[in-house]
């Protein structure tokens, strides 16, 4: 398997792009806004500028996983690099996968920095508030989360791959991730509301149930609140059962992925 | 060059027009209205953003309410409806976020010394610091319950049970051990009111709080047993004596047992059970009593 020089390529091709450097000065300026909302809100103000930075922190790493892994995958395409790579002995799938790695690589470490700049922030505003109830923050806490955050990055970076190979517009595949994303946040609560209304046919019941057990579920990875309360404990089975979903769906996806890149006309 | 010039030209014409503009421009209504928020609308529409949305709503709730502290130095007036819909959007709030403190600390603390005339709103409040409470463990939300209760409600059993969870937290100031049993004591509960001092009395390890403790439990004692007289002289006479000096009189009693707080038994007519004039509270003329 030649999977390791298209990761490494497309690791050190990414780490070069604008939008690397341009999210993460981004989020530093987040950071900032978050800073300043938490001054208007009476009492935790600690809670509300975590509550923020952490939300930036997950979007901003869901928005570089969509763009890197559907850009990048599209200007070899456009940029007729992918020629260049397939005439060598590299494979179809291995070009894929490979792609994918040099994603997951990316995403490491864009979440990596985006920890240490969104805990560092956390930790300054916190020392800087005088609260009555002074709020705790703790950075295993904050780690974890970036962990789930890194995982869900994986996912979307999965889904940007496959997107990136279906679609043959640049601009539908980022829309669609970033459709998809969203979609994947809110199965949770719409099947909450959809299966405890009395308004709602049992056919639409079923087509949300439907969708709820096939699409991908990103708010599993939501858990930036167990940061922000110390009174909220997840299991550790929550951990494994989301890692185990986690790595079996993205397999799924990058099988399908590899089955259609096979089959497309470059 | 020249093009530039024009642009910034162009642009400096268009100012008069956009302020004229400004000026006529239809305007909303300065008093910002208390809008109804709905949970699952807020849900949908801000997906992985649940608890940025309900510290959002909270600066709203606190911007509509201190708002006019800032700019009149008065305090907005509120209708009951628009009252109503604070509390359900606090409701709201705590749907998308449970653990988040403040909105019902808010509600508690402020809201409720405002619809106090109106029992089901105040009802409404106790129960989302009930529900509150199931999440947060802060001494304060069973602490404003109960307050609610005892005191805009006049309910002082209930009162003093969640005054009792309150006690028990981590936090909770040891005042809340001793206005228990008062307030079941109050209420004519004296058998509950010795048995959670009792039991406070088992817990507790501050020195000061022990010693006020065992005058509670003193006074309780001493209140319990002339309440039993009193029923006994009931029973044998068939009405309520006018002072306790009867049951002396009668050889019920030997003497009026002396009150630890410094104040004087009697009996209140209506009930025709006795009670302290000092409230069980230390009275100030005779700091001695100590």
């Amino acid at each position: 398997m030649n999977v390791l020089p298209v990761a490494r390529l497309t690791f050190k091709e990414l780490l070069k792009e604008k939008s690397f450097i341009g999210l993460l000065t981004g989020e530093v300026f987040l950071l900032f806004i978050s800073k300043l909302i938490s001054n208007v809100v009476a009492g935790d103000t600690v809670k509300v500028a975590m509550d923020f930075s952490l939300t930036f922190f997950f979007f901003t790493v869901a928005l570089y996983s969509i763009f890197s892994s559907i850009g990048s995958t599209f200007r070899d395409i456009s940029d007729k690099v992918i020629y260049l790579i397939l005439s060598k002995p590299i494979r179809r799938e291995d070009y894929v996968l490979g792609k994918f790695l040099g994603i997951v690589l990316a995403v490491g470490l864009f979440t990596f920095l985006s920890f240490f700049l969104v805990t560092s922030g956390i930790l300054i505003m916190s020392s800087l508030a005088h609260l009555y109830v002074p709020h705790i923050v703790i950075v295993e806490r904050i780690v974890v989360v970036s962990i789930f955050i890194f995982f869900m990055g994986v996912f979307l970076s999965a889904f940007g791959v496959l997107l990136a190979v279906f679609f043959t517009s640049q601009i539908l595949a980022i829309f669609s991730g970033i459709f998809l994303f969203l979609v994947g946040l809110e199965l949770s609560p719409v099947k909450e509301i959809v299966t405890s209304s009395k308004y709602v046919s049992p056919l639409n019941k079923l087509i949300v149930q439907v969708v709820y057990y096939l699409f991908p579920n990103f708010s599993l990875f939501d858990i930036k609140d167990y940061a922000v309360h110390l009174a909220i404990h997840i299991p550790l089975t929550y951990f494994f059962l989301v890692f185990v979903y986690f790595i079996l769906y993205v397999a799924a996806v990058l099988a399908v992925s590899t089955f259609i890149f096979d089959r497309r006309e470059l | 060059m020249k093009r530039l010039f024009a642009a910034f030209l162009l642009v400096v014409l268009a100012v008069p027009f956009m302020v004229e503009a400004d000026k006529i421009k239809p305007c909303f209504n300065k008093v910002m209205p208390v809008l109804p928020y709905s949970y699952k609308q807020v849900t949908l529409s801000s997906p992985g953003f649940r608890s940025p949305v309900a510290d959002l709503l909270f600066i709203n709730l606190c911007y509509l309410t201190g708002n006019d502290v800032f700019n009149n130095w008065k305090e907005r007036k509120f209708t009951k409806e628009e009252w109503s819909r604070l509390i359900d959007n606090v409701s709201v709030i705590e749907r998308l976020d449970p653990y988040y403190f403040d909105p019902l600390y808010y509600l508690g603390a402020y809201v409720s010394w405002k619809v106090y005339k109106n029992k089901r709103l105040l009802l409404k409040i106790n129960s989302l610091l009930i529900k509150g409470s199931r999440y947060i463990k802060d001494w304060r939300l069973p602490f404003l319950v109960g307050f609610n209760y005892f005191y805009f409600l006049n309910d002082k059993i209930r009162g003093a049970k969640y005054l009792e969870e309150a006690s028990g937290m981590k936090g909770a100031p040891s005042y809340l051990k001793l206005l228990v049993p008062r307030l079941y004591a109050e209420s004519g509960k004296i058998d509950f009111a010795i048995a959670v001092t009792y039991e406070e009395l088992n817990k507790t390890k501050e020195k000061p709080v022990k010693e006020e403790l065992e005058r509670r439990l003193r006074a309780l004692l001493a209140i319990k047993r002339l309440n039993e007289a009193l029923s006994v002289y009931r029973r044998r006479y068939g009405r309520c004596p006018s002072n306790l000096q009867e049951l002396v009189r009668v050889g019920m009693l030997r003497s009026i047992p002396k009150e630890p707080y410094g104040g004087r038994f009697f009996i209140r007519k209506g009930t025709c059970t006795v009670w302290t004039t000092s409230d069980l509270r230390p009275v100030k003329s005779t700091p001695s009593s100590r």
